[in-house]
């Protein structure tokens, strides 16, 4: 996809969602959409149905699946009287339409919040319609967009799953499990994965996701995995969602899942297919190259394949350095400014940058965007402490926490740095222009392409291209009509105008949605 | 077929339409997160800045009603504010189904001093459209009763819809057409500002588009302003010859003046036409499909057919009415398959972002000129609508045919 089209997308997506949150009807529609030939089908009015597909399409239905349009949504179009009476023959109905009309190989039912309040037999109505149509069916029990979600708990807690990964290296405790997403992940593994004649020796499954994240290359990714698996002796069953029906349902045929998103779909494989399973949120032990070196070791290791995978990654690493040394050489010394907001894999990719030669002279850290979800200042404060603590570097940087951005452009100058690389979740571009209009060069490796958060090596390589370019790129000297509007300092790059309705959003979310007590 | 993949949304959009871009009144949907996630979505990217949040239920809401989440809501917003304080709940579905009573739990919070409008908007009451009228009516209790000081003749202008394509140069064109005649715009429904709404009685006349009759009915028996209704967008040469001839008609404005106007505003535009004449035979028989909002379909179809001669195939809306005279065929809120299937040798879809699918598979352009619209920005003063719009529209007409 052209940079500029995932940058609109991008740009449209924030803007829109500033002061909103999307609901699990609507992670449900993303997750049947990521699936080839799926059709989800909402038990609902017109106005739910209507607003997905006027949002761009998720990042795996466009990586992977090649489809750079929405899903169609049909409806059951519930109206006042199906409220009173009910609707399961208008459920029934519609699938048995929607199957003739659509060809799909999957239906997807999703229940929105009017049809679960008046409690229609869904399930009911799934059955009936099951053997007279020609696509297989599922149905989602919780994707009413009021329904349990995790999003709504305490985001302090995220606070103890960074330090816990940081510090000890274990899995964060805090999952995503009863999203839309994944609580559809669960409906379409529990209620499609059939019982496999036959087991495929030496098979893992790849969960990946997407979100989004329309920059990351999540087909580069696969690719790699599955090529480099192949070597050790170990073949992918499936990569899934982003993948057809058929593959789905066979599933079981592995012997291995990996899964970074929902353990408790693993774990269902596991109670039923007796299929064992590495699960970790996100991938976040396994980025990076150490990372990448554990996760084909730890593959191998559960096929007894342990020994020849080290041999494998040993040969990839070695090419990995070899194809790395001429930038390496260039990237030597060069003096680089971090700005981020710390995440899982924040202190593994700040190794990373040093592997590659460059000297880090300053941390810029930068709390705000775990604060607008709702982390307590004090919270956020103990989270930077231990991040700084976690830091196992050579270089000595001088770190700073929640500079505004003109203090942040002063210390970047005073320091003479040569790159600054931006990686605060939601500000990169305009930061990066900011520096840029400053005389400073800038980049945000997201941006252009490269993930932390995916398990490969190859991505180390674009990292460093990245990086190479964005030093050797030819200032231009620049008076950017963006920056003549007035920003808030701390904020960056929220406008002055915007603050009253932003901190609105802030005590809804923080004081109703999450219900802490004002 | 018994689904409907939709190319409208429900009652909660359109009453949001009507109400979100008022600047001192503080919209809350009363829903769970996402049903104003989408709305505000749509809104904000149809380049209207929203003045909105929610109330956040949950599934405890459900069980226990959302009255907590509503009054906590209301207490956050109103915190520091100390007069001027209006509020607008819009009860969606699932406070609609539960019952929530939110009068009561308004008067029961910290802020019960506020002006506010509550509407019972549940997806499943009806479609956006229906939400829209019943919104710029449900405005009525906010109009005070004034008198204008001047002997100015003042005109409120209902029903144009501020969030469509070309929006706010569309009103600006009115406006100016009005001041051909000396008639000034008092107030504008949608509206901005509750400086409007209240004033709204001054007017001499209100001019109603497409929707918001009901409220010009109830200014008429309550303040005695009369009204003129258009069922249709003013575009093309006739349908604004029969606007301006109506007003001016009801100011008792000569026919001669009237004349004289409407015969300057028609050579004006057809000199600037004249450039494109090599092109506008091209445009004769050339068949389109329309899609969109009662008002907007049938004006624009009007122009196309009658002043372009173009040939209508297909018009998809969402109120009956006969277009016989216009279109082959009509669909009336259709659903996206049905609206596919329909488009049969068609060279130019007038449409939405709903149709842009559509568009993109069929390999059909299409000029977006109804609501929503998410891919384009529009900054400059070039409306669609009036005679300043004959010009606009046939540049985009012939413009979208060479991209092919």
């Amino acid at each position: 996809m052209k940079k500029v089209k995932r940058q609109i997308w991008g740009t449209k997506l924030s803007y829109a969602c500033r002061y909103s949150i999307d609901c699990k009807m609507f992670g449900a529609y993303c997750f049947i959409s990521e699936i080839k030939n799926a059709i989800p089908l909402l038990h609902g009015p017109v106005g739910c149905a209507f607003f997905p597909k006027l949002v761009p399409p998720d990042a795996i239905r466009t990586n992977l699946l090649k489809d750079f349009d929405p899903s169609p949504f049909p409806c059951t179009d519930l109206n006042e009287k199906d409220i009173i009476y009910g609707a399961e023959d208008k459920l029934y109905n519609a699938i048995i339409d929607a199957d003739k009309y659509y060809k799909p190989e999957l239906i997807g039912v999703i229940i929105s919040c009017p049809a679960a309040i008046i409690g229609d037999d869904v399930v009911s109505a799934v059955k009936r319609a099951k053997d007279k149509i020609s696509a297989d069916i599922i149905y989602t029990p919780s994707s009413a967009g009021f329904s349990d979600d995790e999003r709504t708990d305490d985001f302090n807690r995220h606070a103890e799953d960074l330090i816990r990964v940081w510090k000890e290296k274990k899995k964060p405790k805090w999952g995503i499990e009863k999203c839309g997403r994944l609580d559809t992940m669960f409906s379409v593994i529990s209620q499609l994965v059939e019982e496999p004649k036959e087991k495929i020796k030496r098979s893992i499954n790849i969960d990946t996701y997407g979100r989004f994240h329309w920059f990351e290359d999540l087909e580069g990714e696969i690719r790699e995995i599955k090529s480099v698996l192949k070597e050790i002796g170990i073949s992918v069953n499936a990569a899934f969602p982003g993948c057809s029906v058929k593959e789905i349902k066979g599933l079981a045929k592995a012997e291995l899942n990996f899964m970074r998103r929902s353990e408790r779909s693993a774990i269902f494989m596991k109670e039923k297919f007796g299929i064992d399973y590495i699960f970790d949120t996100f991938g976040n032990r396994y980025v990076g190259i150490g990372g990448a070196k554990s996760f084909y070791i730890d593959i191998g290791e559960r096929f007894g394949l342990k020994e020849k995978a080290k041999q494998v990654i040993g040969e990839v690493e070695r090419k990995l350095w070899n194809d790395l040394k001429e930038a390496k050489k260039e990237l030597y010394g060069k003096k680089i400014a971090y700005v981020c907001t710390p995440l899982y894999t924040t202190p593994i990719f700040i190794k990373l940058l040093e592997k590659l030669g460059l000297r880090i002279e300053l941390i810029l850290i930068n709390t705000l965007w775990w604060r607008r979800w709702g982390m307590a200042k004090k919270t956020a404060r103990k989270v930077v402490k231990e991040f700084i603590e976690s830091l196992n570097i050579s270089s000595n940087p001088s770190i700073y926490t929640d500079l505004n951005i003109d203090e942040e452009l002063d210390a970047i100058r005073q320091k003479e740095i040569e790159l600054v690389i931006c990686d605060v979740l939601v500000s990169d571009i305009s930061r990066t222009m900011f520096y840029e209009n400053s005389g400073i060069r800038s980049v945000s490796p997201h941006y252009m392409g490269y993930s932390s958060f995916r398990i490969s090596f190859s991505q180390v390589k674009k990292l460093a291209e990245i990086i190479l370019s964005a030093l050797n790129s030819k200032p231009y000297k620049r008076d950017l009509i963006y920056f003549k509007y007035d920003y808030h300092k701390e904020r960056f790059p929220t406008l002055i105008s915007d603050i009253p309705d932003e901190l609105r959003w802030e005590r809804i979310m923080k004081h109703v949605w999450r219900g802490k007590e004002r | 077929m018994s689904f409907v993949d939709p190319m409208q949304a429900d009652k909660l959009l359109g009453v949001f339409r009507a109400v979100s871009g008022l600047k001192d009144a503080v919209v809350v949907v009363h829903s769970p997160v996402g049903c104003h996630w989408g709305i505000n979505y749509i809104q904000r990217l149809s380049y209207r800045k929203t003045n909105s949040t929610v109330s956040a239920l949950r599934e405890r809401s459900v069980i226990f009603g959302g009255h907590e989440h509503l009054k906590k809501s209301i207490e956050i917003i109103f915190k520091n504010k100390k007069k001027d304080k209006y509020l607008i709940i819009l009860s969606a579905s699932v406070p609609s189904i539960i019952g929530d009573d939110i009068e009561g739990i308004i008067s029961e919070s910290s802020v019960s001093d506020v002006s506010y409008l509550v509407f019972d908007c549940g997806g499943y009451k009806g479609k956006m459209m229906e939400g829209y009228e019943e919104a710029l009516e449900e405005l009525f209790p906010w109009i005070e009763e004034k008198k204008k000081k001047d002997s100015s003749l003042l005109v409120n202008i209902i029903g144009i819809q501020r969030d469509i394509p070309m929006g706010e140069a569309n009103i600006k064109e009115i406006k100016r057409m009005l001041s051909l005649f000396g008639i000034k715009i008092n107030s504008i429904f949608p509206p901005e500002r509750i400086k409007e709404i209240k004033d709204a009685s001054k007017a001499d006349l209100n001019i109603v588009f497409g929707y918001g009759k009901g409220l010009a009915e109830k200014m008429k028996e309550e303040f005695g302003i009369p009204y003129i209704f258009f069922e249709e967008y003013p575009y093309g040469i006739s349908l604004c010859e029969r606007f301006l001839k109506k007003v001016a008609q009801h100011f008792g404005i000569s026919e001669k003046r009237t004349e004289k106007v409407l015969q300057r505003e028609k050579r004006r535009i057809l000199n600037a036409l004249k450039p494109a004449h090599m092109y506008l035979h091209t445009l004769y028989d050339l068949p389109v499909a329309v899609s969109g909002d009662f008002a907007q379909v049938k004006g624009i179809s009007n122009f196309l057919s009658k002043e372009l001669g173009c040939m209508i195939k297909l018009v998809n809306v969402n109120a009956c009415d006969d277009f016989s005279d216009l279109s082959e065929k009509v669909l009336f809120q259709a659903s996206m398959h049905e609206f596919e299937n329909a488009i049969y040798d068609v060279d130019l879809i007038f449409g939405s972002e709903t149709e842009k699918t559509i568009s993109k598979k069929m390999n059909i352009p299409l000029i977006q000129f109804s609501y929503p619209i998410l891919s384009r920005i529009f900054l400059n003063d070039t409306p669609y609508l009036g005679f300043k719009g004959i010009p606009v529209l046939v540049e985009e007409i012939i413009n979208h045919l060479q991209m092919l």
